[in-house]
Formats: structure tokens, C-alpha cells, sequence
């Protein structure tokens, strides 16, 4: 991950991206959806990436997709397997995007985790809600101390 | 913000004679029949499934193809076909291709 270059690189996704405690697992499309819904519980993730077995990224299986499949097809979850609930197309944002307009996106698809996609159309990692609002925090409080200590120097 | 996807099944494609816009359905099923989908006034949905190749093949394979092409749409935008608009398939077609994953 490129580190931050300058003060405006602070309010960009890509100086959050990979800082977060939020883990990406990767499951195989012939897991059961029990088997993914332990892995989200137990190592606290949000997303799990979903391969095949030629090793070829397939999709991704969100908490809100194992709900959703949950309430779809009630106890018939059980014989489902990964491939069948995985979530194909993804909103997403740049790592150029500002933690604002991620924040935005988020309120407005109402999921709480995000891809960071790149032009060239390399997954990056995800951004989930706390870690944007964790970089969100730091860009205020940065600015307010700042601004504290213009004022000190010029007093 | 942007659209991305794991799948390229769905893609636009311009004729280079009509130069007409359709978006290519690239099926999994083994007979040559090659699928569009464009826009239409004709029915109540607003899009409409075209077959292309041997009049034969299309003929003994169209109900296949066609409830393949449907189960595609509804599974990708989780919806019932007859919820689904033009606009959403040219959302897919639009989509971002994810063609490499880092960091796992």
C-alpha cells in the first residue's frame, strides 16, 4: 500500500486502506454457507472473497448476503453452498476516492463494507464503515490541532 | 461511485455495419447461438432477448438459451425478471471488470 505523499493524501481511501483491524478471508465457491457464516463470526470479517478451485476470484459473501439468503430460502441454507449466495457485482470506489464520498456510497447503498477497486481493475482490499469513520475522525481532529496551534504561534 | 464485477459474461458490443448498440450475453451452454440483449418498445419489460446462428439450432435451443439468459439476469441483480430494466442489464454491462485480486 503507497503511503500517503501529501496532507491532501490524509481524506483519501488509500491512506486507510489495509490500517483497519478488518480481515479478509477467502473461501472456496464449494464451502457451505454455514461454514462462511462461522468464518465472518469467528475472525469478525465482513467480507469473505469466494474462489474457485482454479484459484480465480468468483465473488464476494457479505454478513448481509448470508442474512439475505438466510430469509430467502429459510432452512434450505444449509445445502446451499458459497457459490450459490455470492454476491457478483459490487459498488465499490476508488483508492483515490475521498473517505467522504465512501462514506456517501456506503449511506446511500446501505452496506457497511466497501471494495477498493482500481482503474486498472485490481481488488485492493475493502474498507469497511469504522475505518472511514476512524480516517474521517483523524482529518478533524488533524485540522482542529492545526489550526490550535496557528493560533498559539500567532498569539 | 463505480460499479465492479467478478463477471464478464455481459458485454456491449457495437455492429460495425448498423453500428447499432447491444450488449453480448456469452453463455455457458454448448450449442452456437450467440445471445444479445437490446432495448425494446415491444413489451412491458423494455428489453428483449435476441438469438443469432442456424436457424435449426436456434430453434431446438431457444427455450433453453432463453431461461438461461433469464436465470442469469435475475441471479446477478436478484431480482424477478419481469422487475428487471434495460438499465439494470446496461449496469452490468458497464461494470468494472475485477481482473486481478491483492493483498489476500
Amino acid at each position: 500500500m503507497a503511503k500517503p505523499q501529501n496532507h491532501n493524501d490524509i481524506n483519501l481511501i488509500k491512506s486507510i486502506l489495509g490500517k483497519g483491524t478488518d480481515l479478509i478471508e477467502v473461501a472456496n465457491t464449494a464451502d457451505s454457507v454455514f461454514d462462511i457464516a462461522n468464518l465472518i463470526f469467528n475472525k469478525h470479517a465482513s467480507a469473505v472473497l469466494v474462489r474457485a478451485n482454479s484459484n480465480k476470484a468468483m465473488g464476494i459473501i457479505t454478513e448481509y448476503d448470508v442474512i439475505h439468503a438466510i430469509r430467502k430460502h429459510g432452512e434450505g441454507i444449509m445445502s446451499m453452498k458459497a457459490g450459490d449466495v455470492m454476491a457478483v457485482d459490487l459498488v465499490c470506489c476508488r483508492p483515490s476516492d475521498t473517505l467522504e464520498e465512501a462514506l456517501r456510497a456506503m449511506n446511500l447503498h446501505k452496506i457497511r463494507c466497501l471494495p477498493v477497486v482500481s482503474e486498472s481493475g485490481n481488488l485492493e482490499g475493502f474498507v469497511n464503515i469504522n475505518d472511514v469513520v476512524r480516517g474521517q475522525m483523524k482529518t478533524i481532529i488533524d485540522a482542529w490541532q492545526s489550526k490550535k496551534d496557528t493560533k498559539t504561534k500567532a498569539s | 461511485m463505480q460499479t465492479a464485477t467478478f463477471s464478464d459474461e455481459l458485454i456491449y458490443y457495437t455492429d460495425p455495419q448498423s453500428r447499432e448498440e447491444e450488449i453480448r450475453f456469452s453463455h455457458s451452454l454448448r450449442c452456437e447461438i450467440r445471445v444479445t440483449i437490446c432495448e425494446t418498445k415491444e413489451n412491458n419489460v423494455g428489453w428483449k432477448i435476441n438469438m443469432h446462428g442456424n436457424p435449426r439450432i436456434i430453434e431446438a435451443f431457444k427455450r433453453e438459451v432463453f431461461y438461461h439468459t433469464v436465470e442469469y439476469l435475475e441471479r446477478r441483480l436478484r431480482k424477478k425478471v419481469n422487475r428487471i430494466n434495460y438499465s439494470d442489464i446496461e449496469k452490468l454491462a458497464n461494470a468494472q471488470l475485477i481482473r486481478t485480486v491483492s493483498r489476500f
